[in-house]
């Protein structure tokens, strides 16, 4: 057996590239059916685990799927989809008679390409979410980071984030937000790691429904008032927006109008149990406000069903491919085989037997088997690994 | 060494017979087989060795009935009475010199790669004039070379007897009168039987005795050796 090792790895690095170029047909033709499994299994696997952990979602009709994907992965989709919202009043028709906890999400902003996230503490402990350094959210203006995000933009609690300016060239659109980060979330391995996590009230100011300035009711400010009407002041331009809430200017923060009739973008709802979802179920069946009930498993069934049609398609030819690459391969084995018909004659007339010669040529078929299996395996293992954070965050991006 | 007795090889649908009454090769002879290809010569080499088996006859060879060893005894046979030659030295392309040397021990379990083999090796490869190439494949050696290292192989079990096919037969007239000294001195100072098979009268010339099958073509028959 020493000896045929021997021998057979003598062999091998003699004739190193003819080796290598069967790894590589062997590699290449398993590579992509194995290593687009893996990522389907692991896409299927992150997808399903956060749907089937969110058993219902609230939100505003029109795609099922887009929001589910806008509750679950904060996509912000494109077109007018993404601002659709549904009243705030919702969360309480969904507490109403005690059927569910509520959870408000609004994901309308960014802050350098993150997915600010606006919801209630009631979040992290439905999403089990634990803070792994500073606090938790305490006052307006703060955020909590998930893990990713805070390692990519390098940001610790105390240091500032900026959301970004939905519309770039809108002079008269929403101001930015500087943001004070109040702490980092421990990384869980989901979409929640590339949030940057506000309370509800400074998703609304981001939006510009509520706001600060300076004080104008003041006697020293009168100068800068242009014109009043009553209680109603004309400021000129020079008086602007706060553009960061501080401990100096927190108090002049304030919205116009009722809360409860504020945007969210859906309501997560956690049913007490089967009869309580059934019943909220029922509750908006048919209803005229615009909201509709979805359960997010389904959504995600429906669009799997859809990405796994495309896969037996690819499968198909995939299998063709390997049948025509198995050929080639046993050809090159076969004209091998006979190139080296001198050496099994000088091995049988030197003592050796039949058995002996076969399991050499084996030998050497399984090492290039197993090398290619090997690296196979590797590289799809390294995609498989790499593809979760990857799938959830090509999902939050809204898939570009 | 060699006692052939009765022997009556033919192949499965070919006119070619091999008809030996009796002949024997002493311990330590040197035997030429001459004649022209296809009598039969490379044939008696194979049965001598169990490579081919007779379906008549007694071919006895260092003691052992050749044709009443099982296939496991006949390997053993070979691999411990017997060293070949051959015409195209048959080396092993991916192995370095000093592995083709060793090849029998790395293809058979039955015998073991020691430290006093592996000086044996050395002291051999020194003898024939290869000592310096050692880790050179076969494909960087020159004919004679080769051939240097394929008796080395034939002698590395140190069989009582060597078998050799036409073994200067790829080499040109400079190489094959120095191989031809080498291996006759060497199986002489070994005091080995010696059979080859040649075409070359000159090589022929150089053994104790010359079995010519030319007037034999399909039928060799005992005594009808010459010198």
């Amino acid at each position: 057996m020493k000896g045929l090792l021997y021998l057979t790895f003598n062999y091998i690095l003699y004739h190193r590239w003819k080796t290598a170029v069967m790894i590589a047909c062997l590699f290449l033709t398993a590579i992509l059916p194995v290593t687009i499994s893996g990522l389907i299994r692991s896409f299927e696997k992150s997808i399903y685990t956060r749907s089937e952990m969110t058993p219902v979602v609230i939100g505003p009709e029109g795609s099922a799927l887009d929001l589910t994907l806008r509750a679950l992965y904060f996509n912000r989709g494109s077109g007018e989809d993404r601002l659709k919202t549904i009243s705030m009043s919702e969360q309480e028709e969904v507490l109403r008679d005690g059927l569910a906890i509520a959870i408000p999400i609004h994901c309308l902003y960014e802050a350098k390409q993150f997915p600010i996230v606006a919801t209630t503490g009631d979040y992290f402990r439905f999403r089990n979410l634990k803070i792994a350094q500073g606090e938790p959210l305490a006052i307006l203006g703060e955020c909590l980071l998930g893990a990713d995000c805070a390692g990519e933009l390098g940001l610790v609690p105390g240091d500032q984030l900026l959301s970004d300016r939905p519309k770039l060239l809108d002079l008269a659109g929403d101001y930015p937000l500087k943001m004070t980060v109040a702490g980092v979330l421990a990384k869980n391995g989901s979409p929640d790691d590339k949030g940057v996590f506000v309370d509800l009230k400074t998703a609304w100011i981001i939006q510009g429904l509520g706001h600060g300035h300076q004080d104008l009711q003041s006697p020293e400010q009168d100068e800068n008032v242009v014109r009043q009407d009553g209680q109603i002041k004309a400021l000129p331009s020079k008086v602007v927006p706060y553009t960061e809430i501080t401990e100096s200017n927190i108090e002049s923060f304030h919205f116009h109008g009722d809360t409860s009739s504020f945007p969210v973008s859906a309501i997560i709802a956690v049913p007490k149990d089967i009869k309580s979802q059934t019943l909220l179920e029922a509750r908006y069946q048919n209803n005229d406000r615009g909201v509709q009930f979805v359960r997010p498993v389904e959504s995600i069934k429906e669009m799997m069903s859809v990405l796994l049609r495309v896969r037996q398609f690819f499968m198909i030819n995939t299998i063709l491919i390997a049948v025509s690459t198995l050929l080639l391969t046993a050809l090159v084995l076969l004209l091998s085989l006979k190139l080296r018909h001198g050496e099994r004659e000088t091995m049988f007339k030197l003592g050796c037997r039949g058995g002996t010669i076969i399991a050499l040529q084996v030998m050497e078929m399984l090492i290039v088997g197993v090398v290619a299996t090997v690296l196979v395996l590797a590289v799809s293992w390294f995609g498989s690994s790499l593809a979760g954070s990857y799938f959830d965050s090509w999902i939050t991006r809204g898939g570009s | 060494m060699i006692h052939i007795q009765n022997l009556d090889f033919r192949y499965p649908r070919a006119a070619f017979q091999l008809v030996i009454n009796d002949l024997k090769i002493e311990t330590g002879e040197k035997v030429a087989f001459v004649g022209p290809s296809g009598s039969g010569k490379t044939t008696l080499l194979n049965l001598i060795s169990g490579i081919t088996l007779a379906r008549s006859g007694t071919i006895e060879v260092a003691g052992n009935h050749v044709g009443s060893l099982s296939d496991k005894q006949r390997r053993d046979f070979r691999v411990a009475k017997i060293g070949f030659v051959f015409q195209r030295f048959e080396l092993i392309e991916y192995l370095n010199v000093s592995d083709n040397i060793l090849f029998p021990f790395l293809i058979n379990p039955s015998v073991d790669c020691t430290p006093e083999v592996r000086h044996r090796m050395m002291g051999l490869a020194d003898t024939v004039g290869i000592a310096s190439l050692l880790k050179r494949y076969p494909r960087q050696l020159s004919q004679g070379e080769q051939q240097r290292v394929a008796i080395c192989r034939a002698l590395i079990l140190s069989p009582p007897l060597i078998l050799a096919d036409e073994p200067t037969g790829n080499l040109d007239p400079a190489n094959k009168e120095i191989i031809l000294d080498l291996m006759l001195s060497e199986f002489e100072a070994r005091t080995r039987t010696f059979v080859v098979v040649t075409h070359d009268q000159s090589v022929a010339q150089k053994c104790d005795r010359m079995i010519d099958f030319s007037s034999f073509h399909h039928q060799l028959k005992t005594g009808e050796a010459v010198s």
